[in-house]
């Protein structure tokens, strides 16, 4: 159709306008194309490694290394396992590196350069830490005090994210990587007495599920004297040794009170017998009272019996001395002394008498004896009288307390026998307790991360897809923002040629046909555009992906031409400038021809609104805003998208600098440790906490995420917030609260995945705490919750560098890092900001200009009419532009508050896969640069503008109208 | 009779601003014949044309091209009858403005299968030498010979021309008059002219003279001057 050789000097007489357009499609798809690429050919490139290296299923961490049969048990069941121990030793510059031995069957090492390490002291180092050390092979360096020779530069798909912990917010490459050696010098590692991970990598074969291989792992026994690490086997003895105690002291507990009982039934047995002795002791004493009652009563008369015979006898000697012829007299007190004398007197001339004298004396010797012991003997008697007596009483005393003894000690006896019984209740009770509570089974599985869950795998892949999904978002709007403006510069051509296109229809043409013809250039400039514009993009892709290369860790990348990224970049904008001008143009060219001819216009009954009393000026431009008002529309969307995008620019600067500040700000400690086996007594000058890793439900996601719950009391001098409550009160951090969605008062479940346990708590406050997810807890709360004892910790926060055994500490944690963390992230995403803000500014003053020069095109001749009724240039300005003013004006008061209204709600989508609550935040001084932006592109759009305005030749616009 | 128009009738508007353009005008035209529409503005002349034309409806009435009711047409049909039997000339020319002259012309070859041989027309019409210009860089007079040639190019059967010399000097005019006649002459076209012009009515076979949208007048020239001697 002859008709189509217009559309090339259409091109070449508008060529800005549509130079420009054409740039913004190739621009923009350029953009949207190397994001999307870039994250396909990550993603590609991620899955391609992962294949040809068996990239896990998952892993798992265990105390004590699996048996062989263990092993090989599983892999019956369907889980192959391998072994992927490690120990994190001190490499250069501070520098931690986590060494490996070589894979063989699971996440095998993909080496970019060199060999692997195949002889003791080689090693093969991760990429980005080789770059960043400036390592090559054949270099040597240094770990743990130990030469290396380095043999190979490589990645591995279980840690394509390189981050020491799982939970860590960011990798810090330089501060962190991997190193592997071969297993003869992995072996002389482990020898060294060094705090080792038996970790495990396993893939599935489809028979097993992970959460049965979870449960497996859960059942399987081991031994738990063979745990190597010292400090979990002190642990176990502390656990074990706690149980024997208790067992011992239970045992000799119940062997006590048998001893008490039996002790209680003889001492029952003696009682009664007591009882049964004492009353026949009261019998018998009662009886000897008697006897010595009637005893006593004889006791004159025996006396007085015993005295008249010696008296008796005495006078015998008397009579007796008397025949003799001798003189004295004895008496009974006497008689020994007299005979005695006269013994002597007489000496030997007598020896008859002598003898007669002697055996005198002899008799009365003997009896008065006889007297005095009879005496003495009734002295007894009448004393043991009196003895009976009171023996009698006592007996009878006895009796009573003996029958009192016997009485308690049957009580006694009753009772022992009760509390031998609950002994033995108490004994199977306490074994029972033992075996149930205290049999820790010492379930050999410390950890298990599927690799879904595992952000050392993942995360290098969502995070591209979170820059693709925004990208092709964004790159829709904007095309069919583009496919919108062409139509609306195609309405513009045809309202200018409305006569000429009624004249052909006048001829014949059908609308057909000439719809045809004017869809023919959109459709051609946005076809050009948009192949070049993919083709750049597809170019961009080794720009693009920079960062991302820089930051994950995988093999170097192929570019990828997906269809469907070719599908949006060549085929979709096709379509919407198909749809979009069809539907526009199609509707233009409806008009009858007659109307066409006449150069007829709807009038939009905007035109017609009333503006009363208003000044001239203000009139002149709202009428020619009303009149303009499809451009003005269109401007107002297209400044607004820019807008969008400027302040999703800003928002991205804003948020990730309050992030960095807030970090530094917020942490009141310097250091943190997380102990995986802490001491019996901390050090004093550090604060102790307990910390648990729990994860949560991520709507954004529909995924999980961790958070770390972390148990403080009210004297922690870190935080200045109260944490008393109800048992299951918590205080969560903003950062929580942005990345879940808490609220206060929220009814909150967190979940333990190995344990298969839920925890619910509640929200009592939001507090300021940017770094990482923290939900803060009273400690003593928490300790009873987890079922820890009353003094547990496992986290210590202090001012200073602690001096802790490297082999209990999990992690530690230091303000420092975590600021370089937050600013490593701020400058990852600062290529991001400024093309976002160069893109905006770009997109910002291209729709600015080609629309306002289009309306002024549309005016040429009332402005021609009023250049020759005498306004001068800057009353025209006035006029003409004021109402762009008007425009930018609008949409720069509407589209910044709603643009951060739509940014907040979906930025947190945007950093949805980071572990930390980011809020878009915008500084004040921010608005004020976006603002001084706006003006400054309105300015220079004016500035041009204007000139073109100042071209305007009354002249030429006068014969054109006629 | 090659036209044929019976009692059309054809208003604008409702109410308040409503016009009857067209009072129930009928007429006929044999084909080859020259006719010139005169009246003052708003007499109606122009909606005559433009609903004869197809480009307009009307109320009632019947119009017949060439035995063919066009009244009834739907847009398509009235399209392909404009295509294919109809040539316009306007007053203000309406060319293609990026398109040279050739390319003008060659815009309505392209609707016939037979067409008139371009450069034979374009000398007729004195525009070999101008063929390769843009309308912007061709006089007034220059210009609507270009249009003529484009309505002519397909060869119509009726060609319908809008106060062909409206917008044109007297000198402009008369060729264009000339040209007018000489196509007649060689093609043997129905012509309908609308014009101001009384002096056309000269030229031309037949002479409608409308008023308030009635024929006040209409009769048929016996004895035709020649366009080159019509002063004005």
């Amino acid at each position: 159709m002859i008709l189509n050789k217009r559309i090339i000097r259409e091109l070449k007489d508008n060529w800005v306008r549509y130079g420009a357009l054409a740039f913004l499609i190739i621009f923009s798809l350029a953009l949207v194309v190397s994001m999307a690429g870039s994250t396909d050919v990550v993603n590609y490139t991620i899955d391609k490694n992962n294949e040809k290296n068996r990239l896990e299923d998952g892993e798992f961490s265990v105390y004590v290394p699996l048996t062989e049969n263990q092993q090989q048990q599983l892999e019956k069941l369907g889980a192959r396992t391998e072994a992927a121990f490690y120990v994190d030793l001190p490499g250069p510059e501070k520098s931690i590196l986590r060494i490996f031995k070589n894979r063989n069957n699971i996440n095998t090492i993909e080496l970019e350069a060199g060999r692997l390490a195949d002889q003791t002291g080689e090693i093969v180092l991760e990429k980005h830490y080789a770059e960043n050390h400036r390592i090559d092979v054949g270099e040597s360096m240094i770990v743990n005090h130990k030469s290396y020779l380095v043999t190979g530069i490589a990645t591995v798909p279980d840690y394509s994210n390189v981050v020491q912990n799982v939970s860590d917010v960011l990798a810090d490459l330089t501060q962190f990587s991997l190193g592997f050696v071969s297993e003869a010098e992995f072996n002389q590692l482990l020898a060294e007495d060094l705090n080792v991970e038996y970790n495990y990598s396993y893939k599935l074969d489809g028979n097993l599920t992970a959460s049965e291989l979870k449960e497996k792992l859960i059942d399987l026994d081991f031994d738990k004297n063979r745990v190597a690490n010292k400090y979990m086997q002190e642990i176990i003895n502390t656990i074990e040794k706690g149980k024997n105690d208790l067992s011992g002291g239970v045992n000799e507990l119940a062997d006590g009170t048998q001893k008490l009982a039996n002790g209680t039934s003889s001492l029952e047995q003696g009682s009664s017998e007591l009882a049964a002795g004492a009353g026949s002791l009261a019998n018998g004493t009662d009886q000897l009272s008697s006897g010595l009652e009637e005893l006593t009563s004889a006791n004159v008369t025996l006396n007085k019996a015993a005295d008249d015979v010696f008296q008796g006898m005495i006078a015998q000697v008397n009579s007796e001395f008397e025949k003799m012829g001798i003189t004295v007299t004895v008496t009974g007190d006497n008689y020994g002394t007299v005979i005695d004398r006269l013994i002597k007197t007489i000496g030997e001339s007598d020896a008859n008498a002598v003898m007669a004298l002697n055996t005198m004396k002899a008799q009365l010797d003997s009896y008065k004896a006889f007297k005095e012991g009879l005496s003495a003997y009734t002295n007894g008697v009448e004393s043991a009288y009196s003895g009976s007596l009171e023996l009698s009483a006592g007996a009878d005393g006895l009796y009573q307390g003996s029958l009192a003894v016997a009485s308690g000690v049957n009580t006694l006896r009753n009772g022992s026998a009760e509390l031998n019984s609950g002994m033995g209740e108490l004994k199977n009770q306490v074994t029972n307790f033992i075996d149930q509570n205290m049999d820790y089974q010492y379930v050999n599985l410390i950890t298990f991360l599927e690799a879904d869950d595992n952000q050392r795998i993942t995360s290098c892949k969502s995070d591209a897809a979170i820059n693709k999904n925004s990208a092709l978002i964004a790159g829709v709007i904007i095309l069919t923002l583009i496919a919108y403006m062409i139509s609306v510069f195609v309405i513009h051509t045809i309202d200018k040629e409305s006569a000429v296109i009624g004249a052909l229809y006048s001829m014949g043409y059908v609308k057909k046909e000439l719809l045809r013809h004017f869809m023919i250039l959109p459709t051609v400039i946005v076809t050009a555009a948009s192949m070049l514009g993919t083709g750049l993009g597809f170019l961009l892709i080794g720009e693009n992906i920079k960062e991302n290369v820089a930051y994950y860790s995988y093999p170097g990348y192929t570019i990828v031409f997906p269809p469907y990224l070719l599908i949006y970049g060549i085929l979709l904008p096709i379509l919407i400038a198909l749809f979009v001008n069809y539907m526009v143009i199609n509707n233009k060219l409806s008009m009858a021809p007659l109307k066409l001819l006449r150069r007829e216009k709807k009038q939009h009954p905007l035109t017609n609104i009333d503006l009363k009393e208003m000044g001239f000026i203000n009139r002149y431009r709202i009428r020619q805003l009303l009149r303009e008002i499809r451009g003005n529309i269109t401007l107002f969307c297209g400044l607004s998208i820019a807008i969008l995008l400027m302040v999703f620019g800003f928002s991205i600067y804003g948020s990730v600098s309050a992030y960095v500040n807030n970090v530094a700000s917020d942490v009141a400690y310097n250091y943190l440790y997380l102990l995986k086996y802490p001491m019996e007594t901390a050090p004093g000058d550090a604060t102790k906490a307990y910390t648990e890793s729990l994860t949560a439900d991520l709507y954004l996601t529909g995924g999980e995420m961790d958070v770390t719950v972390q148990g403080i009391d009210d004297e922690n001098p870190y935080f200045d917030f109260s944490l008393a409550g109800e048992k299951n009160d918590v205080v969560i951090s903003d950062s929580v609260a942005n990345k879940f969605g808490y609220k206060v008062g929220d009814e909150i479940t967190l979940s333990d995945n190995l344990e298969d346990r839920n925890y619910n708590f509640r929200v009592k406050e939001v507090v300021n705490f940017a770094s990482g997810l923290y939900i803060f807890m009273d400690i003593n709360n928490m300790r009873e919750l987890f079922g820890k004892e009353d003094d547990y910790y496992n986290t210590l926060m202090s001012d200073q560098e602690l001096s802790i055994e490297a082999g209990r500490i999990a992690t530690v944690i230091t303000v420092d890092k975590m600021v370089a963390a937050a600013r490593q992230m701020f400058t990852m995403m600062y290529g991001l900001v400024i093309t976002i803000l160069g893109a905006s500014v770009l997109l910002f003053a291209i729709v600015m200009y080609l629309l306002v020069k289009m309306m002024i095109d549309k005016s040429t001749f009332s402005i021609s009419l009023i250049k020759v009724f005498g306004y001068n240039e800057r009353e025209i300005k006035k006029l003409y532009l004021g109402t762009t003013f008007y425009t930018v004006a609008l949409s720069t008061i509407i589209a910044i508050p709603v643009s951060k209204m739509i940014i907040n709600k979906i930025f947190p989508y945007m950093v949805s896969n980071v572990s930390a609550g980011m809020n878009a935040t915008m500084s004040p001084q921010s608005d004020l640069i976006m603002v001084a932006i706006i003006l400054g592109a309105y300015a220079a759009v004016n500035f041009m503008v204007g000139r073109h305005l100042k071209k305007i030749s009354l002249v030429e616009i006068l014969k054109e109208r006629e | 009779m090659f036209i044929e128009v019976n009692d059309i009738k054809k208003s604008y508007g409702e109410g308040g601003s409503y016009v009857q353009v067209l009072k129930g005008v009928s007429t006929g035209i044999q084909k080859g014949q020259i006719c010139a529409i005169l009246g003052p503005s708003g007499s109606g002349k122009s909606t005559l044309l433009n609903t004869i034309g197809g480009l307009d409806t009307i109320d009632s009435g019947s119009i017949k091209i060439n035995d063919i009711e066009i009244s009834k047409l739907n847009p398509k049909e009235s399209s392909l009858y404009r295509r294919n039997l109809l040539g316009f000339i306007f007053q203000f020319y309406n060319l293609v403005p990026n398109l040279t002259v050739k390319e003008n012309i060659q815009v309505c070859e392209y609707l016939t299968k037979t067409p008139l041989d371009i450069n034979e027309l374009m000398e007729i019409l004195g525009l070999s030498e101008h063929q390769k210009k843009f309308p912007s860089q061709l006089s007034g007079g220059q210009q609507q010979r270009c249009a003529i040639a484009r309505a002519l190019i397909k060869n119509p059967e009726l060609l319908l021309c809008d106060e062909p010399t409206g917008a044109l000097d007297y000198q402009a005019s008369r060729e264009i008059l000339m040209l007018i006649e000489k196509i007649n002459k060689k093609y043997g076209t129905t012509m309908l002219i609308v014009t101001h012009n009384t002096a056309i009515k000269e030229m031309v076979h037949r002479v409608i003279k409308i008023k308030d949208g009635q024929i006040s007048q209409d009769y048929a020239n016996t004895v035709l001057k020649p366009a080159s001697q019509l002063e004005w």
